[in-house]
């Protein structure tokens, strides 16, 4: 599902962000990613959105090279991930229907289809019945869980998730652990960058260490 | 329905026509809505491009409501010819007489001193005071009307001084002189405000794009978000565009309607003095094609103005 091959990220400036990173992730694999600040995770999450393009090296998703694809690709190639982000990046001045609506709405759903697939996204978060609410009405937990509904709901076969429990207390962060385990069982590939080493452990999948800019070394947990 | 999980990729939205024209109205009147959301800013920046607008096609209808005036008076080129005051009534008869037999005019009025006084008691408002004249202050006029072979200004250039050798002639007044300089006026007039209609465009176009580029600031999270959940550029655009377009909609109506306001505002003063000439001038309103005319062009306006902001903005987010 998704390829790095000798990938490097070096900024203008000098600054190596990434240097020759390669690993696999296969369809419907779950994996975290972790790693000290500064290590490149978020670089390595951006080379995957597409926010940022590797100085050398492929990558690939879905067996499409995306970091040689034409700008007016992009958008295509982002609709194939989830993505879920540390702070929801939700829009404030909208419902959560309006919110989590959105993908649907720029790959160009028709009503019917958007009303039916939003209620389902909700219903699995468990936040079925909160459609009207406003975002700043819900708790941290509840506002990651639409985010988080917000990146399934045109069930994109990647899930992204940055640091997706970081504002969270353990009890909260393991039932939304528990809703990206969900996913992965139905065939989703979920990749999560986390801090939460003691979180990691516990779950035990695949786990994959970056330091300083390289991948030195990958924990298989699964034995 | 469960294969439809392992069919992620192919699960895609609907492509084609319909897609397209749903995506179009919906973000057409969400972008209504969202300017409706903001209602006092809105105002502002359609009373600013309406008010611009206003001020170069209230121009243009009144330079139009001048040329049908210019365009009312007979265009027979007359040439009137005063006589000197010592002139009789007798003589002045003979001189029209003489007129007559000219080969070069085909007709000829004359309007005594008499006549011409009563003409202008009539008409002046100063009846009483005129009675209290011992003498007829005006002179005897002969009209005269060229024939249709002697109309070019050189022909009615030599019968003018053919006229002017008379003796008894005090004055030769073309008419169609000082209509000649209102015409050149108004040309003047007409070239003026086409500049003004560009300089005023332009500033349409820096009002809309400012606007924009404001609004782009305060939703550049949406912009974001966007763009993270596979919004293409057209996407992002479209609503920016849209709100360009009612942005130059109602600034178009509102420049429509302040000009037709201005001229209802004119039309009673102007209808008493047009009947004071004996003139039965009707001021004119927009017409619908120029109306129609600033419609377009305040829309498109708008539209240019947000197309090169918001394209700028998402190049600059593409780097």
């Amino acid at each position: 599902m998704l390829q790095f091959n000798n990938v490097s990220k070096r900024y203008t400036g000098g600054k190596d962000a990434l240097r020759n990173i390669n690993f696999e992730l296969g369809r419907g694999e779950m994996a975290f990613l972790t790693g000290h600040s500064g290590a490149g995770k978020s670089t390595l999450l951006k080379l995957i959105a597409l926010l940022e393009r590797p100085t050398q090296g492929q990558v690939l998703l879905d067996n499409q090279n995306i970091s040689r694809i034409a700008k007016r690709h992009i958008p295509f190639a982002r609709r194939k991930i989830g993505m879920i982000f540390q702070d929801h990046r939700l829009l404030h001045d909208r419902t959560v229907y309006d919110n989590v609506s959105l993908p649907l709405i720029v790959a160009g759903f028709r009503h019917q289809d958007i009303s039916r697939r939003v209620r389902a996204a909700l219903d699995k978060v468990g936040l079925l019945g909160k459609e009207q609410r406003y975002p700043i009405s819900l708790s941290g937990g509840e506002q990651q869980r639409v985010g988080i509904a917000r990146a399934i709901v045109s069930k994109p076969p990647m899930l992204l998730a940055d640091e997706p429990t970081g504002n969270l207390d353990p009890r909260l962060s393991e039932e939304i652990m528990g809703l990206f385990e969900q996913f992965n069982q139905v065939g989703v590939t979920v990749l999560i960058a986390s801090h939460d080493i003691s979180l990691i452990n516990r779950l035990g999948y695949r786990t994959l260490v970056l330091s300083g800019g390289q991948l030195p070394q990958e924990h298989d947990y699964h034995g | 329905m469960a294969s439809r999980r392992q069919n992620t990729l192919h699960s895609g939205p609907p492509f084609g026509l319909t897609a397209y024209i749903h995506i179009h109205l919906h973000t057409f009147f969400a972008s209504l809505g969202c300017l409706a959301r903001t209602p006092f800013n809105f105002m502002m920046t359609i009373g600013v491009i309406g008010i611009t607008l206003s001020l170069p096609a209230g121009m243009l209808v009144a330079i139009d409501n001048f040329k049908s005036i210019s365009g009312n008076i007979d265009l027979n080129h007359n040439i009137s010819l005063y006589l000197k005051h010592h002139v009789t009534q007798e003589a002045a008869e003979h001189l029209s007489n003489t007129l007559k037999e000219n080969p070069k005019i085909s007709h000829v009025r004359l309007i005594d001193k008499q006549q011409a006084l009563e003409e202008f008691r009539e008409y002046s408002g100063f009846g009483a005071a005129l009675n209290t004249l011992e003498k007829n202050p005006l002179p005897h006029l002969i009209q005269i009307t060229p024939t249709d072979d002697n109309l070019s200004e050189e022909a009615i250039q030599s019968l003018r001084d053919e006229l002017e050798q008379n003796s008894e002639t005090q004055n030769v007044q073309i008419d169609m002189a000082w209509l000649k300089r209102l015409n050149a006026l108004l040309n003047i007039a007409e070239r003026t405000v086409s500049i003004i209609v560009l300089l005023l465009g332009i500033a349409v176009l820096l009002i809309v794009s400012n606007t924009i580029r404001l609004e782009l600031q305060n939703r550049r999270d949406e912009i974001d978000v966007t763009r993270l959940v596979g919004a293409t550029r057209a996407f992002i655009r479209r609503p920016f565009i849209y709100s360009g377009f009612w942005y130059g909609v109602f600034g178009g109506v509102l420049a429509c309607l302040l000009v037709t306001l201005s001229i209802w505002l004119i039309d009673g003063p102007t209808s008493i003095l047009s009947k004071l000439y004996g003139n039965s001038f009707q001021i004119s309103y927009m017409p619908f094609l120029s109306i129609l005319f600033w419609l377009v062009f305040a829309i498109l306006l708008g539209v240019v103005g947000s197309w090169v902001v918001v394209s700028r903005h998402l190049s600059r987010l593409e780097q």
